[in-house]
């Protein structure tokens, strides 16, 4: 902060960086700068967060095992491909079936699993 | 005068042939009965009960499949020369919308009877020994394919991950949703492979990169594509196809 003293009407009292209070001359150009500067320090300083928080998702999103992307997304209103389907068939109808099927299938599966004597074996 | 052809008449034959002569003509006209009731159509299909009556036949001929399935015989191999270029690409999307699994983060999920279900990286998988086969690919869509395929042998690698080999089934679930299953005998196959190259060339997307379970006794869609996880059961997983009343055992 800084505020003009008394009977200097063109000095201003202010602190420097290090907390020291010194006096200089109110130069309206000369303070536009230094909020321009502490401006621009505090944007900096939020692209930095910002970064930092970016890469840090990035790396979160690089522990995930299964990530897949296409060329295009699949469209799943869309008719499937291929003679295999029946009529009204649509590509969607796949993902449905399968979170079905892991909801029939996951706590058998798990208890199976937990029936085998565990080691390693690599 | 002994009568003979149209002259003749049932009386003139003895009461045991007759009988004899009903049996097959019921026979033949439950036979004809059976047929077209298959022929008739949707709206019988579409009935409930009928489609149970199918499913049951359909698992028991599962049965007898596997029951004249030998592991021993193998499925024709051919020269290079054979090979169809370009190998078709066939999902149940296009060719724009194949998945592509990023190969740093991969890891195989394993999961159910398995002594050591840890996950494994692609380095740790192609770090096993690998083997390659030319054969032919069985569309049930009436089209086949020849193609070269690489990769480590499956009964190797349920070996390697002490899969309790006496289960009945291997379960697969893939990046692009679809999911199969395959029998025991069928996963011990010599020929059967967990494909990691095309081509002799590390798998294309529209071929199932990282990779695809090549099961040349079996057709097509009992090779699932961008496998992700996989699991030993002795529980029916079926499959995409496979529950829609496409035969799950599906030999070639």
């Amino acid at each position: 902060m800084f505020r003009h003293t008394d009977g200097l009407p063109f000095m201003v009292r202010d602190r420097t960086t290090n907390g020291r209070e010194t006096v200089r001359p109110s130069i309206p150009q000369y303070e536009r700068t230094r909020i321009t500067g502490r401006a621009f320090l505090r944007a900096a300083g939020s692209v930095t967060a910002a970064i930092a928080l970016t890469a840090d998702l990035g790396a979160l999103a690089a522990a995930e095992p299964q990530t897949t992307q296409a060329i295009e997304p699949m469209k799943m209103d869309e008719s499937m491909s291929g003679e295999m389907k029946k009529k009204g068939m649509k590509k969607g109808d796949v993902k449905k079936a399968a979170e079905k099927k892991e909801r029939e299938m996951k706590g058998a599966i798990e208890r199976e699993e937990k029936s085998m004597p565990q080691g390693a074996t690599k | 005068m002994k009568r003979r052809g149209m002259d003749l008449s049932l009386a003139d034959y003895p009461a045991p042939q007759i009988r004899s002569i009903e049996r097959r003509l019921f026979l033949k006209q439950s036979l004809s009965l059976g047929a077209l009731a298959l022929l008739s159509g949707c709206d019988l299909t579409d009935d409930e009960r009928v489609q149970t009556a199918l499913s049951a036949m359909s698992r028991w001929n599962d049965g007898v499949q596997a029951w004249l399935f030998d592991p021993n015989k193998l499925a024709p191999e051919y020269p290079a020369s054979a090979i169809t270029k370009p190998f078709p690409f066939n999902a149940y999307y296009s060719e724009l919308e194949v998945r592509e699994v990023d190969a740093t983060s991969y890891k195989l999920e394993l999961a159910g009877r398995i002594r050591d279900p840890k996950p494994w990286t692609l380095p740790e998988l192609y770090a096993l020994p690998q083997t390659s086969q030319i054969t032919r690919h069985i569309c049930v869509e009436g089209w086949s394919a020849i193609g070269k395929w690489g990769g480590v042998r499956f009964s190797t690698f349920l070996e390697r991950i002490g899969a309790d080999l006496s289960a009945k089934y291997v379960g697969f679930k893939c990046a692009d949703d679809y999911y199969s299953s395959i029998d025991m005998a069928t996963a011990l196959h010599p020929q059967t492979l967990l494909a990691f190259t095309y081509a002799d060339q590390v798998l294309p997307p529209k071929y199932g990169f990282p990779m695809k379970l090549r099961v040349p006794t079996k057709l097509g869609f009992k090779n699932p594509k961008h496998i992700m996880a996989m699991f030993v059961t002795n529980i029916y997983p079926g499959g995409y196809w496979e529950d829609q009343g496409y035969n799950w055992f599906s030999g070639s």
